[in-house]
């Protein structure tokens, strides 16, 4: 497990740097483009892509690194469950990362452009949860792709996609209940997100049903 | 008790409906070369794969030590088993890059010696900052042998080495085989298709045909057992008696025979007879066993 997690770890490492880079590159790029009068709003969509993409990444990221690093390891001598217990450890790095350059980003934001932060306390601890929900979910993609090739991944995408429909259903129903569609919809998302004893019940109960999947798929893998 | 013998007992393999290994049982000892040689899907990787534990099997066993190999980290630390490596991955190329392999290796095996990786790396005059994907096939298997080598581990096995390598590379490979083995004295499996260069190297063979294995011993021992013996059919035949005919040629009213047998016995029967006895060579050896029938059989 130690030798798969400082492996991967490394790997993780790598993604990071690329990814606070490309932060730093999407702040930089809008503090040139930005008039002053504007600031508000280049806040606004600095933090709004950095949250998609801190969602979108490491699902990404976790369902390309199974494929290539799984047989890899496992014919380098390493067990199935020292796998993915080190998988673990590496997702639980990548996930953190993300919310942590997620997190710089929202402060480097407030400092330039003199904006509040749009999460903390509890909706930012409700980010970091949505980050490990989909590092999971997509390494749960990685171990179903390895098994059932991309015929798998793509029947588990429709399921993720059925889902993800249901919740952003839930969450338009909520803006449209308070009365203002287009302006209450962040603020919904983010009182979704504050709510940490439901977001964490919900979120613990997830990544147990994953990592079921997980395990279940990882103990007959072989490698070809 | 330790032996660092690697065992497999009545292993039987299916890939759904179709059974591809049929109760193999075979012991590697400690200290010797092994060639295991075998026609293409014959069964050598899977066999291989379930040694080292990164393939399931249906029923039997393998053990190192005595101790099941399955999900034993403390035997799987002692084999190494370098495969072939692909240049795709599921979601396209693989862009892994060389020096990342070496770093994982460094990594996952505990006796990997990071001076000779270097060395090697810098004899085959590979470039590893290259990704797999953009490795001809002989720089792949130079990875896989620098792998090999540098793992360090008691029971090395290296599947198809040479593949790919051209005839200078594969002299190398075979020298640099037999000095480590001549410094380490481990265990080493080695896996091909390519038999004659490499029949000077094993000291034991392992022939796998169709799931089955054929014949598990001395390479030495093996190949003594055949001769070719090459006259008349009728003469041909007096000379064979008592041995098994195993192939047969026939060219006009010449046949040659591979013949298995005692040599002192086929000698006693070619007195005063006009034929001549040829050695087989492993290679040849290996054809007859597993090339089929008998002309005029097919």
């Amino acid at each position: 497990m130690i030798r798969t997690a400082r492996y991967l770890s490394w790997i993780v490492w790598q993604y990071l740097f690329s990814l606070a880079g490309m932060g730093a590159l999407l702040i930089g790029f809008q503090v040139l483009i930005t008039p002053p009068s504007e600031a508000e709003f280049a806040a606004g969509r600095i933090v709004g892509m950095a949250f998609s993409t801190a969602l979108l990444f490491p699902t990404l990221l976790e369902l390309s690194m199974l494929p290539a690093y799984l047989p890899l390891s496992l014919s380098m001598g390493v067990t199935r469950r020292g796998f993915f217990w080190g998988a673990q450890v590496a997702k639980l790095h990548l996930a953190l990362g993300i919310a942590a350059i997620f997190e710089l980003m929202q402060i480097a934001t407030q400092l330039i452009f003199g904006s509040p932060a749009l999460f903390y306390g509890r909706s930012l601890a409700g980010v970091c949860m949505g980050i490990l929900v989909c590092a999971a979910l997509g390494e749960t993609l990685g171990f179903v792709g390895m098994r059932f090739g991309r015929w798998g991944i793509t029947a588990m995408c429709v399921l993720i996609g059925l889902l993800a429909g249901v919740v952003g259903g839930v969450i338009g129903f909520m803006s449209v209940s308070d009365g203002n569609e287009a302006g209450v919809l962040l603020d919904s998302v983010i009182g979704l997100l504050s709510n940490t004893s439901l977001l964490g019940a919900v979120v613990l109960a997830l990544m147990l049903v994953l990592a079921g999947v997980d395990t279940a798929l990882c103990r007959r893998f072989t490698v070809r | 008790m330790k032996n660092g013998v690697l065992q497999a007992e009545n292993v039987v393999k299916r890939y759904g409906k179709k059974e591809v290994l049929h109760g193999v049982s075979l012991s590697i000892r400690p200290g010797r070369i092994y060639g295991l040689l075998g026609r293409n899907g014959a069964g050598k990787t899977t066999l291989l794969s379930i040694l080292t534990a990164q393939n399931t099997l249906d029923s039997g066993s393998v053990t190192y030590d005595g101790e099941n190999v399955w999900e034993n980290q403390k035997a799987l630390d002692e084999i190494c088993f370098s495969r072939e490596l692909s240049p795709m991955l599921l979601f396209g190329q693989n862009s892994i890059k060389a020096k990342e392999y070496l770093r994982a290796a460094s990594l996952y095996y505990p006796h990997w010696d990071k001076d000779y990786a270097d060395r090697l790396v810098s004899l085959f005059e590979l470039d590893v900052k290259k990704p797999i994907y953009k490795l001809s096939k002989g720089m792949m298997s130079m990875v896989t042998i620098i792998l090999a080598l540098a793992s360090r581990a008691p029971v090395t096995i290296l599947d198809e080495p040479v593949a790919g390598l051209d005839v200078v590379a594969r002299e190398q490979f075979y020298r640099l085989l037999l000095a480590d083995y001549e410094q380490t004295r481990r265990t080493f499996i080695v896996s091909t298709h390519i038999i004659e260069e490499a029949a000077g190297v094993f000291e034991d063979i392992i022939l796998i045909d169709k799931g089955r294995i054929l014949e598990a011993g001395s390479c030495a021992e093996f190949v003594a057992q055949f001769h070719l013996v090459t006259g008349a059919e009728a003469d041909v035949a007096r000379a064979c008696e008592g041995l098994t005919v195993v192939h047969e040629e026939r060219l006009g009213r010449s046949v040659t025979v591979c013949a298995r047998g005692d040599g002192e016995r086929l000698r006693a029967n070619t007195a005063g007879l006009d034929v001549d006895v040829e050695a087989v060579s492993l290679q040849k050896a290996f054809v007859c066993l597993t090339g089929g029938q008998k002309e005029g059989e097919a």
